[in-house]
């Protein structure tokens, strides 16, 4: 994740720089190529834990995490609803398959920044959280959708055959024996798009959106001032954490809802 | 007439009255049914007529492909007819839900396809509970069902993979008799299993059936199973043509055709054999008996008016003790139970003929001996005996079906 996370700012600060959308970032983007060189000087690691204890307080940082996490929850709340709806009737009308998945594998290969951006002149959305809430839940439906398609064909055909030999309707066959046995995989798929949205997320404060991005931002804009150096580091262990606290939920919520006769 | 293999389409209903055969009622009738599936040509099955008859157990046997399930499926719809009707219980089934026919219809796949996220118990209570009965009910339905089909009650709480192939095959057969269906549909379903298991399970299940009296139809393209199960068979050719209809007795006796012939097999006379019992059969036969207190010149005379080459000796309670040849009698013993080869083992009168044959093969003497329960000596079963029946049952059939036809021809 930490490289994920960073990664992913490096290519935000580069798409910044070209699209010009946030004043200032261009200078940014020459200052890191120094940064591995920052991140290896030990005093900073006594400095950002004054910095995380006495200058920010753990109370505040707690606070962009906690808005963080609701940028991703909220998001994928809406885009498992979207997503399974779209699989299961993807399943259903095989020929609609290609269409879907093609339309949200492409939305997977639209930049970062740009997909974050894109709805800001919409005079409902513009700056804030509107539009990182709808750019992470268009992320999240391709590995969701995909999965549940998956998750729903490798149901056992006899499985389902004699489901319906023994009258079950289509939609008592869905909820009562598909989606059940489909479950740990459509699972697996939301995991996945929840984890890669913890570090998407961190783009939002370009967009005038919250979250850790904050601490990134802020100490990229700072640069090389002191204290610059321990923001972002604020930003990317907070973003790890907190990826970490995710997966250990899904974890638990794999353990306790997939059926024991599956396990 | 589905039992005319030469006019399988012959509409003409209760034909079988004319051979004064008694013919049950019919619960499922298929009435010129076809299904082409979608992107195929040929149909897979082509315009099929089939009666099938009330509390029995009609096997569909076939080569592989010829569309047995393809025909079974279209019976609770799972699939529909591409034209033609079918007709179940008076009704024709298009006009009736689908969801809510194939909850009277049990139905038996031959992948088992038990839900894995469910409990045996769940598993069981599958149709019961889309019928919306009460959970006592259907709790005292799973244990009975468990009771029925021989396996423990703590099987209740397990999940389908802690199950061996053959009690999954049990569990598969309880779950389709769930709310007590009136016809159950088996696709080949002591397929997968082993053939000592199979054999128990089929056992089991003629045990069950001899009381339930469901209507069932039973898909299997072994003709040795079909041949055990069936109390009447359908010998379906390529796209379910129906190639002859009968009981696995008259089948065996007469092939209607060489496509028929090949399909059963050599052996089938052997096969034959089991339809037939002891008891049913004439075994008063001239073959020469005398009471223990007979004096050996006696029993001389007897025997040496008599084509055989021994002669048997019965005891005081007349069961069956020695064999005598004309050997022993020629030492004239004083007691013919102290002379010639004792009497081993005797046939009772509910053996097969295949016993009766297997016992005369095993007797020195090429005969089998038969006794009533109590076993007093009733008669014996030889060769002859045998080979007479044969000739009976395949003129039998051969009359049956010529009547048959003249009969098809007056209406
Ligand atoms: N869903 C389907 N779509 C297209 N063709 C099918 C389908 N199911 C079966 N068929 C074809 O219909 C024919 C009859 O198939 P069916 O499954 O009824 O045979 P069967 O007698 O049950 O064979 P087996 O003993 O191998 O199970 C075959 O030629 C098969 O390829
Ligand atoms: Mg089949």
């Amino acid at each position: 994740m930490v490289a994920a996370a960073s990664i992913w700012y490096l290519f935000i600060a580069d798409t910044a720089a070209d699209n010009d959308v946030v004043g200032g970032v261009a200078d940014l983007a020459n200052g890191i190529g120094e940064l591995p060189a920052l991140v290896s000087d030990t005093s900073a690691y006594s400095s950002f834990w004054d910095f995380v204890v006495d200058d920010e307080g753990l109370g505040t940082i707690l606070g962009h995490t906690w808005d963080h996490a609701q940028l991703v929850g909220t998001s994928m709340f809406f885009a498992v609803l979207i997503a399974t709806a779209l699989g299961i009737l993807v399943h259903r009308v095989k020929a609609l398959a290609g269409i879907v998945v093609g339309i949200s594998s492409i939305l997977l290969t639209i930049p970062s920044l740009a997909l974050f951006s894109i709805f800001i002149p919409v005079s409902w959305i513009g700056i804030g959280d509107r539009g990182p809430l709808i750019a992470l839940g268009l992320y999240s439906i391709l590995p969701i959708l995909r999965n549940t398609v998956t998750g729903l064909e490798e149901v056992d055909a006899a499985v389902v055959e004699s489901a319906k030999g023994m009258g079950f309707s289509a939609f008592q066959r869905l909820r009562r024996i598909e989606l059940p046995l489909a479950w740990p995989v459509i699972l697996t798929g939301i995991r996945v798009a929840a984890l890669l949205n913890v570090g998407i997320a961190a783009i939002a404060v370009l967009v005038g959106g919250s979250g850790l991005g904050v601490y990134i931002n802020d100490g990229l804009t700072r640069y090389p001032n002191p204290g610059s150096v321990e923001r972002m580091w604020t930003g990317v262990v907070f973003t790890i954490l907190l990826a970490l606290i995710l997966d250990l939920i899904f974890t638990l919520i794999r353990k306790f809802t997939t059926p024991s006769g599956l396990r | 007439m589905t039992s005319t293999a030469s006019s399988p389409i012959d509409p003409a209903p209760n034909q079988h009255s004319a051979t004064g055969v008694e013919k049950p009622a019919t619960m499922i009738s298929l009435q010129g049914v076809t299904k082409t599936y979608d992107g195929s040509v040929i149909p897979a099955v082509d315009s099929l007529n089939l009666d099938i008859p009330e509390g029995e157990i009609l096997v569909l046997v076939g080569p592989s492909g010829c569309g047995k399930s393809t025909t079974l499926r279209l019976i609770n719809r799972m699939i529909e007819p591409t034209s033609g009707r079918i007709i179940f219980d008076g009704e024709d089934v298009t006009s009736v839900n689908p969801d809510l026919l194939r909850r009277r219809i049990g139905y038996v796949i031959q992948q088992i396809g038990l839900f894995p996220h469910q409990t045996i118990a769940q598993n069981i209570a599958t149709v019961p509970r889309l019928l919306g009965w009460d959970k006592a009910k259907i709790n005292a339905r799973v244990t009975e069902l468990l009771d029925v089909m021989g396996l423990p009650n703590d099987f209740k709480d397990r999940y389908p993979k802690e199950l061996s192939g053959g009690q999954a095959q049990r569990v598969g057969v309880a779950r389709a008799l769930g709310s007590d269906p009136a016809v159950l549909l088996m696709d080949e379903p002591f397929g997968a299993i082993d053939p000592i298991t199979r054999d128990r399970l089929q056992n089991e299940f003629l045990r069950l059936q001899s009381e339930l009296k469901k209507t069932i139809v039973f898909v299997t393209h072994d003709i040795d199973e079909a041949i055990k199960m069936g109390d009447r068979i359908a010998i379906l050719g390529e796209q379910s043509r129906i190639a002859q209809f009968d009981t696995p007795e008259r089948i065996l006796a007469y092939p209607i055709d060489d496509f028929v012939a090949d399909f059963i097999g050599s052996g089938s006379t052997l096969k034959g054999l089991n339809f037939e019992r002891v008891r049913d059969i004439d075994i008063s036969t001239s073959f020469p008996v005398v009471s223990h207190d007979t004096s050996a010149t006696e029993a001389k005379t007897v025997l040496d008016a008599s084509p055989e080459r021994s002669l048997l000796v019965l005891d005081a309670k007349s069961h069956p003790a020695r064999w005598l040849n004309d050997k022993d009698l020629a030492a004239t013993p004083a007691d013919l139970l102290a002379a010639g080869v004792e009497v081993t083992s005797t046939l009772p009168m509910h053996a097969t003929l295949h016993d009766a044959l297997e016992e005369l093969l095993m007797s020195n003497a090429g005969q089998a001996t038969v006794v009533d329960n109590s076993g007093v000596y009733q008669g014996i079963v030889d060769i002859e005996v045998l080979a007479d029946v044969l000739k009976g049952m395949r003129a039998a059939a051969r009359r049956h079906y010529e009547v048959h036809v003249d009969s098809a021809g007056q209406s």
